[in-house]
């Protein structure tokens, strides 16, 4: 046991003196986590932008009224999209050139009576080409509106026509009863609903710099535990595996040694990760210490034995060197270390779940933004500490038989 | 004097070819033992072995009566391999180095302090022990890898041709220090492609080409193999007359005499012995010499007289 510890405690040591590592393993996930937190923060707020506009109501009936205080004043929206009323149209288009607004809507004169008696009308959405997605937004609001309009215009068509058809109503009554008919239909539901539901309800929404912290920190570990397996081969190439055979150590004790270099390793930068982005950052990690720990070395575990695993399958330290990265950017991405996971489409969130890097990420995020303790992330431990036993094994295996036995 | 390890029909096939085959040899205790071969010959495979690095493929190897075999961790408890390859770590520092080996070893506590600083001054670089190993030059680099093998005190140290690459003053140095660790009891495997380091450490020599042992005994019995002309060269500024030949065969008791021109070249029992009387002779003809050469049957010689080839082919 002793010397399992003594060969662990050597190989950290010799990471630490060693600059480049620095570099990879601490240096760049800190910078990433800085870079991304700062220019990603606007998409991690609860409102990700807001859209001026400016709105030139001609009309002022039933139908202006739904899409300015039900559509665009929706609970959803109110926050996102800041209207202007302005008296011209001229005025939207002084607005939009100076690029005040990113888009102008126009409705015009007895839009509502229009549409009330099935005659065609329009609305003008003015957009600032600078202000593209922001414009792109408003029009398509605007043409959902209209799309909803245009579904109930035709429904009530079809019915006054059959009612008429067959006697049960008379023509002069139609005009009087159509507002009536439009308000019951819209006591119905809402004209547009967007899906409030997400896979996950968090308390809060997270911030970028803390969501970058737990994705990026999560990632770095593979690196991490990647050049922890390297110094298998590391061994090989310098003799001191063959050296360390010569001497009174058994094959266990020179395997357990090597596995608790790479755990060892990755942990101290884990850990210096989350202490450098409490301090420095400002990131909450959450209040449970204990939960904090227990996802750590969970996590920490599952990608040790990745590493073990992947030092198995490859052949030579420029291998690993090469696939290594790869694997843990791909993890990385594919695991929810840029964009939450819960937000991939259906069959890639499914694939994430594959991941050590999704399980890590959900069970630091319940810890920062569920406050649910340690009882709230045993599902996430749970299938961290079973992959790192699946891992470990074959790779262990695999090491094994082709010999850390040293060829 | 009891035998500190015996070798017995020891052999060892890779793919079908047999790199060691069936080697038998005995250590006594306190010898110095020399495996010599050209690159190739099997000696780092038999260092190997006897360190339990790779077993066997037949035959067993006893140190202090334990099998290789059956019992490798009490093996490896009583010898100190010194590889030919620099096992080191060159980030740490010498210190580090020999601490981490030391505790390899199960050294532990104030035993492994004292065990590091002694074997630090055997190879003296007590000054420099605390630069990292990739700051010294390749002598002291194999000074510390010796080091390293000294450090459990063992019974029987094994070195595999451990002054390859270094420089002619260190390799004095180091060979220097494993002869007075010879001389204050301490066992030696050696192998080596250098003659010379073999003759200048060893009592004992075993002579291996292609996996076999082909000689062994001691420097003396070994040269006798040779065959026992010395060969005296001797180049001369005057000419030498044909007719000179049989009086300085008369005078070095042999008739394996060449003359040509400017050089005469003769073999003979006892070189040291005649040589003085064949430069009176030339003088007495008023032939000047420019150069004697004296050449005495080595292992070199013995090597080439065994398999027909030099030990560096």
């Amino acid at each position: 046991m002793r010397k399992i510890f003594l060969i662990g405690i050597k190989d950290v040591k010799i990471r630490a003196r060693d600059s480049s590592s620095f570099i990879m393993l601490l240096a760049m996930p800190l910078l990433l986590i800085l870079v991304l937190g700062m220019v990603f923060q606007p998409l991690w707020t609860s409102t990700p932008f807001t859209i001026d506009i400016a709105v030139f109501d001609e009309d002022g009936g039933e139908f202006s009224k739904i899409l300015l205080e039900e559509v665009f004043g929706s609970e959803q929206l109110k926050n996102m999209i800041k209207i202007k009323y302005v008296d011209s149209e001229e005025e939207i288009i002084n607005e939009v050139n100076k690029g005040k607004i990113a888009a102008g809507v126009i409705i015009g004169e007895e839009f509502s009576q229009a549409i009330m008696i099935g005659e065609n009308t329009r609305i003008k959405v003015l957009g600032d080409p600078e202000q593209i997605i922001k414009a792109g937004v408003i029009k398509n609001i605007v043409e959902a509106f209209t799309l909803e309009v245009l579904k109930r215009r035709i429904i009530l068509g079809t019915s006054m026509g059959i009612l008429v058809a067959k006697n049960l109503i008379n023509p002069a009554e139609i005009q009087r009863l159509i507002p009536v008919w439009l308000s019951e239909i819209e006591n119905i539901g809402k004209l547009i609903q967007v899906d409030k539901k997400t896979e996950k309800r968090m308390d809060k929404n997270p911030l970028a710099m803390e969501y970058y912290a737990v994705g990026m920190g999560v990632m770095y570990i593979l690196f991490a535990t990647n050049a922890g397996a390297e110094t298998i081969f590391q061994e090989r190439r310098n003799k001191t595996l063959e050296r360390i055979k010569t001497a009174p150590v058994s094959e266990r004790e020179i395997l357990g040694g090597k596995l608790f270099g790479i755990f060892l390793i990755a942990l101290l930068q884990f850990v210096m990760i989350v202490f450098f982005t409490r301090i420095f950052y400002r990131v909450n990690w959450g209040d449970s210490i204990l939960g904090i720990i227990i996802m750590t070395l969970s996590s920490v575990l599952a990608f040790s034995g990745l590493s073990t695993l992947l030092a198995s399958l490859t052949k030579s330290e420029e291998q690993i060197g090469n696939i290594g990265p790869a694997l843990a950017m791909i993890f990385g991405f594919m695991g929810g270390g840029m964009w939450p996971a819960s937000n991939f489409p259906g069959w890639l969130n499914m694939v994430s779940k594959f991941t050590p890097n999704r399980w890590a990420i959900d069970g630091f995020l319940k810890l920062m933004y569920q406050g649910g303790g340690v009882v709230s992330i045993i599902p996430e431990v749970f299938v961290l500490l079973f992959m790192a036993a699946v891992f470990f094994s074959l790779g262990v295996f695999r090491l094994r038989a082709k010999g850390v036995k040293i060829d | 004097m009891m035998n500190i390890i015996e070798v017995k029909e020891l052999t060892k096939v890779y793919s079908g070819r047999k790199a060691v085959d069936s080697i038998s040899f005995e250590i006594k205790k306190g010898e110095a033992f020399g495996l010599l071969g050209p690159n190739g010959a099997g000696k780092t495979t038999t260092i190997s072995m006897l360190s339990c690095l790779i077993p066997p493929t037949s035959g067993d190897a006893h140190i202090e009566e334990k099998s290789i075999i059956k019992e490798p961790i009490e093996v490896k408890k009583r010898i100190g391999v010194v590889p030919q390859d620099i096992a080191l770590y060159p980030t740490l520092s010498a210190k580090e180095n020999l601490f981490f080996w030391g505790e390899m070893y199960g050294l532990s506590g104030r035993r492994l302090k004292e065990k590091v600083d002694e074997v630090l001054q055997v190879v003296g670089l007590t000054e420099r022990s605390k630069d990292r190993i990739n700051k010294y030059s390749g002598g002291m680099k194999r000074r510390i890898n010796i080091a390293v093998g000294l450090l459990p005190s063992p019974k029987l140290l094994v070195l595999d041709e451990p002054t390859v690459g270094v420089d002619p003053q260190s390799r004095t140095n180091i060979l220097e220090s494993l002869k007075k660790l010879n001389k204050d009891g301490l066992t030696i495997l050696y192998t080596s492609h250098y003659m010379e380091e073999v003759e200048f450490l060893c009592d004992r020599v075993a002579v291996m080409d292609l996996g076999s042992i082909i000689a062994q005994g001691t420097q003396n019995e070994l040269r006798l193999l040779a065959g026992k002309m010395d060969s005296l060269k001797i180049a001369t500024i005057d000419e030498v007359k044909e007719n000179l030949g049989e009086t300085i065969k008369k005078v070095s008791e042999t008739d394996e005499v060449k003359i040509a021109d400017r050089a005469i070249e003769i073999l003979t029992l006892q070189g040291r012995k005649v040589l003085p009387k064949i430069i009176e002779l030339l003088g007495n003809n008023s032939i000047r010499i420019k150069s004697v050469e004296v050449e005495e049957p080595n292992l070199e010689s013995l090597f080439l007289h065994l398999t027909g080839k030099e030990l560096r082919d």
